[in-house]
């Protein structure tokens, strides 16, 4: 009991560095939550506003505009120039588009080439892309149904029928909607969990296991693998703590707790908390002085949240970063995160959670490698 | 005979080529202050570290409290209490909170702890420092320190490797003196230094070791009664030709003689009132001299006789 205890008298004297990071973490979850936008809102923003000047009124320019009038909303009337621009200005529409004379004849002809529809973007140029790129998904498809001998009509509801179901469509999608608060929220959250757990746990474990400490304790009649299951207790014990305040903290300013998705979430911020302490109890492990534990709480914590898709999104890291971060629990972490907020269920995220558990058994057991052999080199 | 608390026999430690411990046999009585007595590297704190366990060791065999010693005797180890060498403490934790932990290792029992932690304050004399944190405190108190986290849960046998290293002559003397009244409380202790001074205080049997060996053991006096050193004569003289340095070595009883920075040092054999003969030489050869004196012998002669080194010289 003595070593428990005296584990949490050393931890407290490491608080000033804990409420530094506890501050940090709330205060970055309370900014994130407020910019995150709420549940059911998010589907509105799919819809953009279109205007479309159709100078060829022929079958395929009519099919393309009640195509692209499915998932967008098309303003009828006429519009002066200036009218436009000020539509696109102020984001009420995302495209002003011209489709020219013979536009129809040319494309049933096959001659794709030169073909092209007049595309004015807003300032937003990201969602003006996403309508050119529904535009190319749905001539590419009609295209290429028409060159199998397929009368238009047929290639324009094919054409319908696969983009409803492929990921072109999808991932156009998901850049209309605005990350729900929940993910946003969570997938901050292992910088919260790394700096606490680290700036808590690895110093006192680096204490009691300094040369002189643990020989000075090895003396004692306190048996040795009772001080090792101590230390494992208290350690675990920090860690429960620092993350369930840590899930009641970002459950209730993201203001989702107990659903389906919810739950695949905490599941996943626990394999990662546990890997966490399995890393640093392993860290533990090399001859480090407790003074430098707060320059190492740093720089793993940073490492594994940029290389690990923590603060930057993953489909926005570099192939190089991407290659490192895939050795790192973080990155599976995040991975499972966008696994999570595409729909998937728990069959679907467990090999992400497995890898997790995997990288913290592996350091686990050679940083205890590296401890017996510090052990050995003392004889 | 009185029981034996520790038993060394042949011990054989070897970091790599060094050979620290070489065939080294001890035995400690109960009651005893046993003091280990030798140079810096001789194998005191291997010797401690082998029969704490702490070190596998190569060969020998080594008993505590009549029964082998093995890593996981806690049984033994709850008999033993210990002052390292080197100064283990939590920086993180206060005076109280340390000596606590320490003897929280020993004792569960919450009431019986605090009784015990508030002895070795007193103890040591740390009342007023209770709640410092040990960066704050002095070398000497540090080492006070040092001493109550090993002593508190009231151990029969007390190791103290050096506990005096770096400590004031005043603070110094008010450890050994508690050493002395803890031996008179019952425990057994084993003291480690390189201090002879300290050893013949204190210690009620001495082994002098060196290289790893047994050299020569017995009580203060048994040791310089074993050498053929009685006296040292000593003069403090600013010139002496060396033709007198020489006659003086061949004055009766003399078998050594040295003249070195302004002072002149004669070991005689016999008795111990040679040095009226030297007076006599002087005053024959109507030579003018500062001082002299004569000394017994000490612990540093018995260990120069016996190893050819002297202690003193490789202290610094
Ligand atoms: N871990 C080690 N690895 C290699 N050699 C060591 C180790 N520990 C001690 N030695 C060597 O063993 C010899 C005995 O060392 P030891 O520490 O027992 O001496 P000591 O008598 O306690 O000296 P001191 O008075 O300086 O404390 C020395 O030569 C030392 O250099
Ligand atoms: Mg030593």
């Amino acid at each position: 009991m003595i070593v428990f205890k005296t584990f949490f008298k050393v931890l407290k004297e490491y608080k000033v560095s804990l409420i530094m990071y506890l501050s940090i973490t709330i205060a970055v979850i309370c900014i994130l939550s407020s910019v995150g936008s709420g549940g059911n809102t998010a589907y509105s923003s799919i819809s953009q506003g279109l205007v479309i000047v159709d100078n060829d009124r022929s079958e395929v320019s009519k099919g393309l505009i009640s195509y692209l009038g499915n998932v967008n909303t098309i303003l009828e009337g006429d519009y002066t120039s200036d009218q436009i621009t000020d539509m696109l200005y102020y984001t009420r529409i995302s495209n002003y588009l011209v489709i020219p004379e013979g536009f129809g004849a040319a494309f049933l002809e096959g001659k794709t080439s030169n073909l092209k529809v007049e595309s004015t973007k807003n300032a937003g140029a990201r969602m003006g892309y996403s309508v050119e790129t529904e535009m190319e998904s749905y001539f590419r498809l009609t295209s290429g149904y028409l060159k199998g001998g397929y009368s238009f009509a047929e290639a324009d509801s094919f054409a319908r029928e696969s983009l409803a179901n492929t990921d072109d469509v999808q991932i156009v999608a998901e850049n209309k909607v605005a990350d729900e608060k929940v993910f946003v929220v969570f997938q901050y959250l292992p910088y919260g969990i790394l700096t606490l757990l680290l700036s808590a746990i690895f110093p006192v474990l680096l204490r009691f296991g300094s040369s002189l400490l643990s020989k000075r304790t090895g003396i004692s009649s306190y048996p040795a693998y009772k001080k090792q299951t101590m230390l494992t207790l208290a350690s675990a014990t920090t860690t429960g703590i620092f993350t369930v305040f840590l899930i009641i903290i970002a459950s209730s300013l993201s203001g989702e707790a107990f659903s389906d998705r919810w739950w695949l979430i905490i599941i996943d911020v626990l394999v990662l908390a546990v890997t966490v302490a399995m890393t640093i109890v392993a860290l533990s492990n090399f001859r480090i002085k407790p003074e430098a534990a707060s320059g190492i709480t740093n720089l793993v914590s940073l490492s594994f949240c940029f290389l690990g898709g923590i603060f930057v999104p993953l489909e926005y890291i570099g192939n190089t970063a991407k290659a490192i971060g895939q050795f790192l629990p973080t990155y599976w972490y995040s991975e499972a995160m966008q696994r999570i907020k595409n729909g998937s269920g728990f069959g679907d995220i467990v090999n992400c959670l497995l890898i997790q558990l995997m990288f913290g058994i592996m350091i686990l057991v050679i940083g205890l490698l590296v401890g017996k052999h510090n052990v050995k080199k003392a004889e | 005979m009185a029981e034996k608390i520790v038993e060394v026999k042949n011990l054989v430690k070897r970091y790599k080529e060094l050979i620290a411990l070489d065939n080294f046999n001890m035995e400690i009585e109960k009651g005893e202050v046993f003091g280990l007595l030798g140079p810096n590297g001789s194998g005191k704190t291997t010797t401690i570290n082998c029969i704490l366990s702490l070190l596998n060791y190569n060969n020998g065999e080594i008993k505590v409290f009549g029964e082998k010693m093995k890593n996981d005797r806690y049984d033994i180890k709850k008999k033993i209490g210990i002052v390292m060498q080197n100064v283990a403490v939590f920086d993180e934790l206060n005076v109280y909170e340390n000596i606590d932990y320490f003897c929280g290792l020993y004792i569960q029992d919450k009431q019986t702890r605090k009784q015990y932690v508030e002895d070795a304050i007193k103890f040591v004399g740390l009342e007023n420092f209770t709640k410092f944190k040990p960066k704050k405190l002095s070398g000497g108190l540090l080492r006070r320190l040092n001493i109550a986290c090993g002593i508190a849960h009231k151990p029969e046998l007390i190791i103290m490797d050096e506990p005096t290293v770096a400590v004031d002559p005043q603070s110094r003397n008010k450890i050994l003196e508690g050493i002395t009244e803890l031996n008179k409380n019952g425990a057994t202790i084993i003291y480690t230094s390189h201090y002879m001074e300290e050893v013949e205080q204190i210690c009620t049997h001495i082994l002098i070791m060196d290289k790893g060996k047994n050299v020569a053991e017995g009580t203060s006096d048994e040791l310089k009664r074993s050498i053929k050193n009685t006296e040292n004569v000593i003069v403090d003289i600013k010139k002496l030709d060396d033709r007198h340095v020489e006659a003086i070595g061949k004055l009766n009883h003399v078998y050594d003689v040295k003249y070195m920075s302004d002072r002149l040092m004669i070991k005689c054999a016999g008795g111990r009132h040679n040095i009226s003969h030297v007076i006599d030489y002087f005053a024959q050869n109507s030579i003018d001299y500062d001082r002299i004196y004569s000394e017994l012998p000490t612990l540093n002669d018995v260990f120069l006789e016996i190893t050819g080194t002297s202690l003193r010289d490789q202290e610094a």
